[in-house]
């Protein structure tokens, strides 16, 4: 039972990293900088997973990389449906945000043995999602470096940044409502996000 | 040297005298046109008096011992807020190409600064909360790189709200400010990791929370929960 657990588990962090890496191909092709930054992040996310799982023995619960490859790819058919101008998907790309800020705060509970509270939790959703809307300008930065300029300019990389900054008080507001109502423990630790250890 | 209670009121006074008074006669000084660059007159007096009440938050809360900060962090938070405005008076933010880069990076370090110190902070009051020391140092760095991200969107803010570009100087300035963001954080995160590897959080933050306000908001369901029982 546990080892298909540890299997199925496996089976969705390589799922999760074919399509980081395959959204990552295409936002390189379209040269999208929200989208290539994104995809950047969750297969450098998912390849942690399968590296935790193989060698830490410990498995993230499998609704965050299934997660993860859903956002991704609705972040893909938002920018594929609206338009922001600029650059593909410029801000649509972004949605995938609070997974991936939410997986790096998994990781750290699961694998580094972080213990905390929920209002921290919060703050470093928030606080996680602005770190990703960053690396959408730095990303936006190399491809204007690399004279493939859209004729971005700065009010829209601050569009952008702001948009991050909504989808972590959205993110992070959902979490507290959630947890409160679901949940009601104020302390988490490792079993809230590794699998078999609840 | 070890201060009495008494040398440190007085030293506090000092502080919420002093400090706010050089932002208010720099911002006196630019109300008389004396200011160097481009940017008008009512912008910069408007900046000094804003950062005139930022620069005094500090020594207050340390003169009422909300939180007794060591002398050097409010220093250091301090040079921050005079390293954006008085630069803003003498026209650096014009003239030095590079004095905009500088004042992100530093201002970046001392956020990461008070994201460490929190954090630190926290995990000294919550004897339940554990952050080991690379966690810790990942956290700070985390933090202190997304606060430049709110901080750009406020210098968006400002210039859409005053119809100028006051804040914002170039096509890539957001782009420029945010690698500096990064660098900045990331400096502290180093800074940080090697001082706790050196002396215990506990030796470090000893004395800040003095009257156990952190202490008590982390505890505080369980306060609640005794006082059913």
């Amino acid at each position: 039972m546990e080892g298909g657990r540890h299997r199925m588990a496996l089976a969705c962090y390589a799922v999760s990293l074919a399509v980081s890496l395959a959204v990552f191909a295409f936002g390189m092709r379209v040269n999208s900088p929200s989208i290539s930054g994104m995809s950047f992040i969750a297969a450098i996310e998912s390849a942690l997973f399968i590296f935790g799982s193989l060698k830490l023995k410990k498995d993230v619960k499998i609704v965050i990389p299934i997660g993860i490859a859903i956002s991704l790819g609705a972040s893909v058919l938002f920018s594929e449906l609206f338009d922001f101008g600029f650059y593909y998907g410029f801000q649509t790309g972004e949605l995938a945000i609070p997974m991936l800020s939410f997986g790096i705060i998994c990781m750290l509970i699961g694998y580094c043995n972080l213990r905390t509270y929920r209002e921290l939790i919060v703050t470093f959703q928030i606080f996680g999602c602005c770190a990703m809307a960053n690396v959408v300008a730095v990303f936006t930065y190399a491809l204007c470096e690399a004279d493939l300029d859209a004729g971005v300019t700065n009010l829209a990389v601050i569009q952008a940044l702001a948009f991050g900054l909504v989808l972590g008080l959205i993110s992070g507001l959902v979490f507290q409502l959630y947890s409160k109502f679901v949940d009601d423990e104020r302390y988490y630790t490792e079993p809230y996000v590794l699998e078999g250890s609840e | 040297m070890t201060l009495t209670r008494e040398q440190e009121r007085k030293i506090d006074l000092a502080c919420i005298i002093l400090l706010p008074l050089g932002q208010l006669i720099f911002g006196i000084a630019s109300r008389m046109g004396l200011a160097i660059g481009q940017y008008g007159d009512t912008y910069i007096f408007s900046t000094f008096i804003v950062m005139a009440i930022i620069v005094v938050i500090l020594p207050i809360i340390r003169y009422k011992r909300w939180l007794v900060f060591p002398y050097w962090f409010v220093a250091m938070v301090s040079l921050c807020i005079y390293i954006y405005s008085v630069p803003l008076f003498l026209g650096f933010f014009d003239n030095l190409w590079w004095w905009d880069e500088f004042s992100h990076w530093y201002s970046s370090v001392i956020v990461s600064m008070i994201v460490f110190l929190a954090l630190c902070l926290m995990q000294y009051s919550a004897k339940r909360m554990y952050m080991s020391i690379p966690v810790l140092a990942f956290l700070t760095f985390f933090m202190g790189f997304g606060f430049g991200c709110i901080w750009e969107v406020y210098e968006g803010t400002v210039d859409w709200v005053f119809n100028g570009s006051y804040m914002s100087y170039s096509v890539f300035d957001s782009l420029c400010d945010v690698h500096m963001d990064f660098l900045g954080s990331l400096t502290m995160a180093v800074i940080g990791a090697i001082v706790v590897y050196r002396k215990p959080i506990d030796e470090m933050i000893d004395g800040i929370d003095e009257k156990r306000l952190i202490h008590n908001f982390v505890h505080k369901d369980r306060t609640k929960m005794g006082a059913k029982k």
